[in-house]
């Protein structure tokens, strides 16, 4: 399979009166074609702000992004120009975000709203992208597709507001699906129903998907290949199977051992990673993870570990063994 | 919805009444000499003159007699018939005006209805314009300048402004006269060679294809509305500005970016509707502003609308014709809030007028 | 949302309510004056004003600056003089003022007096007796003496003869010091040098636009605009009695006579074919209707015409409102309206004459008939005096114009019978129909007022009788229809709208508050100077004007003569305030008189008869600062009274005894000046 995407050492930061912050820190990986990434971490990781920088939909000001290159079908979208952007943002890339709600424009009818991509990008007529848009009403599961059209984003429930944007998204058959955290505002029913539309049109539609999520479980479900970020940095990447059964990091062994699961005790005590993450103010000369870290040792304090390449597409930034506690040879 | 305006409408003469009781109330705080030299013009050569107004406007009877005479009237004294009150529509005499106060409003609302109407449209389209153009170079250098005009305009002195302007472009450079139309012009009023019957210049002209004479209006109107427009312009590119920010900063704004909107479409279709939604609100709140007719204006540039004509009356203590206008303009403030809210629930999709 | 409402509502009812529950009704009548009347016997004495010093309060109408300065300047004197003399100025507003000034409570007050015609009879009887005269409470004897030589003065009809009256009279007046005359101001007219033709007549109520024209060059040659403030109240002759309703009715309508161009005193026929004939004795006044003239309306002009105008104004009465007093006064002897004459009621509203007995009222309007006859067959109108009275100067005012019956009656007036006279007596301006119509016979009719706009336009009368036939007015005056096609009169309130109408060129004539004058002196390129000897303006060079103005300490630099404007400026107005001395003030039993002080000779008060004391009055007469008032409250455009009447008025002397600014004579009056002050 051919790389998609390939984004080279994407630095972006905001210039804030409190000072600059490090929001992604020089990160690089790749998106196969029909592949499903993930990418996992906290809030404040960096993970949209990483994606958003891909399109240059980061508000500069305050946002700059540094430096990087991202490769998309022989175009860097870091530096190609504007005009050219908006031809790839909502067709060939689309994003799906958090919430709906406040991703619609509350005064214009849904059905304009999603409409609106697929007129921009295609020489169609209204009626033409109409039929379009109820063609997709139907293939997220929308009933009564031309009365929902004339309504407005308030008088949806949070489910069909989700697939109406995931309709949205869809309009103009992207390459590339990016969806940002699309699920964590709904119930857990909603979004299991959710989780298989998706999975049903990314089959239908042959894309490729960037899920972002700091639901592992999801991930586990939709995936292929997962990337955990931490304060800006990759620091560590697989296949999700690769993922569960060997997690390298200290920081993702943390996060599984974080999940309920069903054969735990009914008493039993929740683990947690203590501490909080860190809002990047400056370059770190240490493992970012550190001083939350269980295995750190003095080497993490005062270096911070470059991302370490190996086979099958497994990389992991950290300087010990998490089987032997002592550092990695 | 209708309901909701048959409501608010049923409310109006409850507000008024009790308008006019409170006005009337004031009223009381003078003595009857004092209340009886609101009647008179001049300082009279003898004070009998006091005495015979005080009798004929019965200024010595008990309060409640005097507010049921001027509410419903009183007899005529060689027919017997009652004339007069409010609830008639007789608002009284207007000593300044030498005509029946109803009148007088009659005579000069359509003159300040229209100098309002025709602001409204420049006021509202600058306003917006220059808030958009603000908001969307945010702190850039157009948006500092315009910033800084708008506290100049809001600073710069009405009156000061208006004679300024009469005196640049009047007395010096002849090209807008004060006024609301020239001396011929009045002339073919009076001598029916032309007629009014909106009471509209500017549409009465259009409709008797007189281009002459809509000229010379727009030359006439040219002035008051631009000193009219500058005080608003302040308050309108302040408040555009500030809600266009908060539109700009939305999450949907990010949506249309991402589907590959180019900025001026997006600030166009996305950012603007939602943005006119308080602009809209202002702009109501502007026009009934308007409408209660602008003093200061239509005193400097001498134009014939309520506004002049409720300033010389409260500048002489013509008491009668000052209630009366505080009536109509109780009347129109009550109709025009009620038509901004209708507005408001239209625009916005999410308001339900309940 | 209905809660809110009716909270607010209620509220607002409640409040209301009792604002006009808790807001003060009719005043504690002070409307009777009586003077403090102790019934128990008091000791007292004879004491020295000098010594013993006084307090009292100076009242003038809230809001009239002329008024305070005038009070203030007094004050300031007399205390300079003796610091034990305390006179506080204190400023009442004018309802107040005027139930005050009628129940006598004021020692001293400034007011004003403008007059109706130009005669001394306007000035005197009001001065001594008349309505200023009772604020001073002569004694008896001494108003006896005054109104002798009035009395003889209004007889006699030889302006020399009169002159000896009047000469006499002014010396009285100065020794006996009853007021303090003030100032007489001066008055400018401003123009556009396209105007041609104005002349300056005191007693006129505004422009005469007959003898006016523009010249060709002027924006608009045929019309003549006049920038003024206000608008008239009526346009009824027989209701107006101010100066911007009488411009008006001088223009449209027209009298028996008029007055001689520019001299307020001298008259030439205008609706009379000539100068009436006058009987011996001075009562009985024959005038011959001109022939041939028509009003407006096309309706010719008959002697019954004229009876009815006088005798439809006497009718009409309204007593001070209007000023028909002045002709009541001429034809019955004492009495100024016609419910004098009914029956013993005071009928001065409508709504009481008519409850009065209809004979009575008929009555009434067979006496007013009888003493106004006209004779169409003779042409002839006819008029009886019960004794010598200066008629002519009356019926030259507006109010002597004539009305075309027929069209008065059309337009639903008084249809000249006695039985239905009382319907119009006393109108409001409210329904009054004549307030808004014309139809006279002058040279100009009225077109239009908008009273929006406050502007008045008249248009020119093209069948004015005047012609080569009947020649014209005065000497090289106008025949024909007027040279102006069209006058505007426009109020515009705000000054600097007007100012700014007036310098594009779309005003001629244009009114000026003093304090705007130097605005306007810088524009002006012609300057006519007052010339008193001759009595008229002459032409002036702008190096007289800048020194004028440097005079009265003027900052403005004249310009070089290429300026627009014409100024016409330092004729004497018609209005002045004096200074009034009440020598019995009235001090009431319930709640007293606050101006008094103590009410005693004690040096905390003046006793009420203070100023009965000759001494006293001359003190205040020689106190009062001429200079100081006219160059800083009159702009230094004034002259100090010396007469109580005015010049080229018969008997009028500029260098007629009169008193001067001089505090050492003030304090030797002071000094022999005595009181009383009682246990």
């Amino acid at each position: 399979m051919d790389k998609l995407l390939s984004v080279n050492d994407l630095r972006t930061h905001f210039y804030t009166r409190e000072g600059v912050v490090h929001a992604v820190n020089g990160i690089s990986f790749d998106l196969e074609a029909g592949e499903t990434l993930g990418i996992v971490g906290e809030s404040g990781c960096g993970k949209s702000v990483s994606m958003l920088s891909l399109l240059r939909l980061i508000p500069q000001p305050p946002g700059k992004i540094l430096s990087g290159s991202a490769n998309f079908n022989d175009i860097d979208l870091l530096s190609t120009s504007e005009d050219e952007l908006r031809k790839i943002r909502g067709a060939k890339i689309s994003m799906v975000f958090q919430d709906p709600m406040t991703y619609f424009n509350p005064v214009l009818k849904v059905g304009k709203q999603v409409m609106e991509p697929y007129l921009l990008h295609n020489d169609v007529s209204e009626k033409e992208a109409e039929e379009r848009m109820f063609e997709m009403f139907a293939e997220v599961g929308i009933s009564n597709p031309k009365g929902c059209a004339e309504d407005y984003p308030h008088q949806y429930s949070g489910g069909m507001r989700q697939r109406a944007m995931i309709a949205m998204a869809l309009m103009c058959s992207p390459e590339i699906l990016i969806a940002d955290e699309p699920t964590t505002a709904l119930d857990v029913t909603i979004q299991a129903q959710i989780i298989d539309m998706v999975r049903k049109l990314r089959d239908d539609f042959d894309m490729s998907i960037i899920w972002i999520t700091h639901d592992l479980g999801i991930i586990a479900n939709l995936a292929q290949r997962v990337i955990v970020m931490y304060a800006g940095y990759i620091i560590e990447e697989a296949y999700v199977k690769d993922l569960y059964k060997k997690p390298l990091h200290p920081y993702t062994i943390g996060l599984l051992n974080s999940l309920p699961r069903l054969d735990m005790k009914e008493k039993e005590k929740l683990n947690t990673i203590e501490g909080i993450p860190p809002v990047m103010y400056k370059e770190t000369n240490l493992c970012p993870f550190a001083p939350r870290c269980q295995f750190a040792i003095d080497k993490c304090l005062n270096e911070n570990p470059p991302l370490e390449r190996f086979d099958n597409k497994r990389s992991v930034a950290c300087w010990v063994d998490v089987e032997t506690g002592k550092e990695r040879k | 919805m209708t309901t909701y305006i048959i409501r608010r409408l049923l409310l109006v003469p409850l507000l008024l009444f009790g308008v006019t009781i409170l006005i009337f109330g004031m009223l009381q705080f003078l003595t009857p000499a004092e209340r009886a030299s609101l009647y008179i013009r001049d300082i009279p050569k003898n004070e009998r003159q006091l005495e015979i107004i005080i009798k004929h406007y019965n200024l010595n009877d008990p309060v409640y007699v005097q507010y049921w005479n001027w509410m419903v009237g009183k007899a005529d004294p060689i027919t017997g018939e009652i004339h007069g009150g409010i609830l008639r529509g007789d608002f009284g005499y207007s000593r300044t005006g030498s005509e029946p106060v109803m009148d007088m409003i009659k005579h000069r609302f359509p003159a300040t209805l229209e100098l309002a109407l025709l602001s409204v449209l420049p006021i509202i389209a600058v306003g917006i314009w220059l808030g958009v153009a603000a908001a969307v170079n945010h702190n850039k250098f157009i948006d500092q300048l315009i910033r800084v005009l708008s506290i100049i305009a809001a600073s710069f002195p009405v009156f000061v402004f208006g004679l300024l302007l009469i005196m640049i472009f009047y007395a010096k450079l002849n090209w807008f006269p004060t006024g609301r139309y020239s001396q011929w012009v009045l002339e073919e009023i009076v001598s029916k060679q032309f007629a009014t019957p909106t009471g509209f210049m500017t549409i009465d002209a259009i409709k008797a294809g007189r281009w002459d004479i809509l000229l010379d209006t727009i030359r006439h109107l040219v002035l008051p509305v631009l000193v009219l427009s500058y005080i608003s312009w302040a308050t309108f590119v302040r408040v555009t500005r500030s809600s266009m920010l908060e539109a700009l900063g939305q999450d949907y704004i990010l949506t249309a970016r991402e589907k590959g909107l180019s900025e001026n479409q997006v600030v166009r279709k996305h950012a603007l509707p939602n943005a006119m939604i308080p602009v809209t609100t202002m702009a109501g709140f502007t026009v009934v502003g308007l409408l209660g007719g602008v003093v200061i204006t239509e005193t400097i540039f001498n134009y014939p609308g309520i506004g002049s004509a409720a300033a010389s009356a409260a500048t002489q203590l013509d008491v009668v014709t000052v209630m009366g206008f505080a009536l109509f303009n109780g009347f129109i403030l009550i109709a025009a809030n009620l038509i901004v809210d209708v507005l408001y629930g239209v625009i916005d999709p999410r308001v339900q007028l309940s | 949302m209905n809660k809110k409402f009716t909270k607010i509502f209620g509220l607002l009812l409640v409040f209301g309510v009792l604002l006009a529950a808790c807001g003060p009704k009719a005043p504690a009548a002070t409307e009777e004056a009586t003077t403090a009347a102790p019934a128990e016997e008091k000791t007292c004495k004879e004491v020295s004003v000098w010594d013993t010093g006084f307090k009292f309060g100076l009242g003038y109408n809230l809001g009239n600056d002329t008024r305070r300065s005038v009070a203030e300047l007094l004050a300031s004197s007399v205390n300079e003089v003796n610091e034990i003399f305390e006179i506080s100025v204190t400023g009442i507003p004018w309802a107040t003022h005027l139930r005050y000034q009628r129940a006598n409570l004021y020692p001293i007050h400034t007011t004003g007096w403008q007059e109706d015609y130009h005669d001394p009879h306007n000035w005197y009887p009001t001065y001594l007796y008349g309505t200023f005269g009772s604020y001073l409470n002569m004694p008896e004897e001494k108003v006896a003496e005054f109104k002798a030589l009035v009395d003889a003065g209004v007889a006699e009809s030889d302006f020399d003869k009169r002159g000896v009256i009047y000469a006499k009279l002014d010396q009285m007046i100065y020794d006996y010091a009853p007021y303090i005359l003030g100032a007489l101001p001066s008055g400018r007219h401003y123009e556009q040098t396209s105007v041609e033709g104005y002349y300056y007549n005191p007693i006129a109520s505004g422009f005469y636009f007959y003898p006016l024209s523009k010249t060709a060059a002027a924006k608009n040659p045929t019309t003549m605009t006049e920038l003024t403030i206000g608008e008239p109240e009526t346009l009824d002759p027989a209701l107006a009695y101010e100066t911007a309703g009488g411009e008006i009715i001088d223009n449209v309508y027209e009298g028996l006579i008029q007055y001689d161009r520019e001299k307020p005193s001298t008259f030439v026929p205008a609706l009379a074919a000539e100068m009436p004939t006058i009987s011996d004795d001075g009562t009985v006044y024959t005038f011959k209707v001109r022939d041939g003239v028509t009003f407006q309306n096309g309706n010719d002009l008959t002697p019954s015409d004229v009876a009815y105008s006088l005798q439809r104004g006497l009718l009409q009465g309204f007593e001070w409102v209007s000023p028909q007093w002045m002709i009541w006064e001429a034809f019955f002897d004492g009495v100024t309206d016609p419910y004098y004459l009914v029956d013993d009621q005071v009928r001065d509203t409508p709504e009481a004459m008519l409850e009065a007995d209809p004979a009575a009222l008929a009555a009434v309007c067979e006496q007013v008939k009888a003493v106004i006859v006209a004779d169409d067959a003779a042409g002839t109108v006819t008029m009886t005096l019960p004794r010598p009275w200066p008629l002519m100067p009356i019926l030259a005012g507006a109010w002597g114009s004539v009305m075309d019956q027929d069209w008065v009656i059309e337009n639903g007036g008084w249809d000249g019978s006695c039985d239905t006279w009382q319907n119009f007596y006393a109108p409001s301006s409210e329904s009054h129909v004549f307030s808004e119509i014309m139809n006279g016979t002058g040279p100009f009719a009225l077109e239009s007022w908008d009273h929006a706009t406050q502007t008045i336009t008249l248009v020119r009368n093209e069948n004015y009788w005047r012609n080569e036939e009947t020649g014209p007015a005065w000497e090289g005056g106008p025949v024909g229809p007027a040279a102006l096609e069209r006058v505007v009169v426009s109020g515009i309130d705000e000054w600097g709208t007007r100012f700014a109408t007036f310098k594009a060129g779309d005003g001629d004539f244009i009114g000026v508050d003093k304090q705007y004058q130097t605005q306007v002196d810088a524009f002006v390129g012609e300057y006519y100077q007052w010339d008193a000897a001759a009595d008229k303006h002459l032409q002036s060079t702008l190096d007289v004007f800048q020194e004028y103005l440097v005079g009265i300490g003027s900052p403005t630099t004249v310009g070089d003569g290429t300026g627009p404007f014409r100024l016409f400026n330092g004729h004497s107005g018609l209005s002045r305030t004096d200074v009034f001395i009440n020598e019995l003030i009235a001090n009431p039993e319930d709640g007293g008189n606050v101006f008094i002080g103590s009410g005693n000779g004690d040096g905390n008060g003046i006793p009420t008869d203070f100023f009965a004391n000759e001494h006293v009055r001359k003190a205040f007469n020689y106190c009062f600062d001429w200079d100081t008032y006219i160059a800083d409250v009159l702009s230094g455009e004034a002259v100090q009274a010396v007469s109580t009447e005015l010049p080229g008025m018969p008997g009028f002397d500029p260098n007629a005894p009169h008193y001067t600014y001089d505090l050492e004579k003030c304090a030797e009056e002071f000094k022999l000046a005595t009181m009383m002050v009682c246990e």
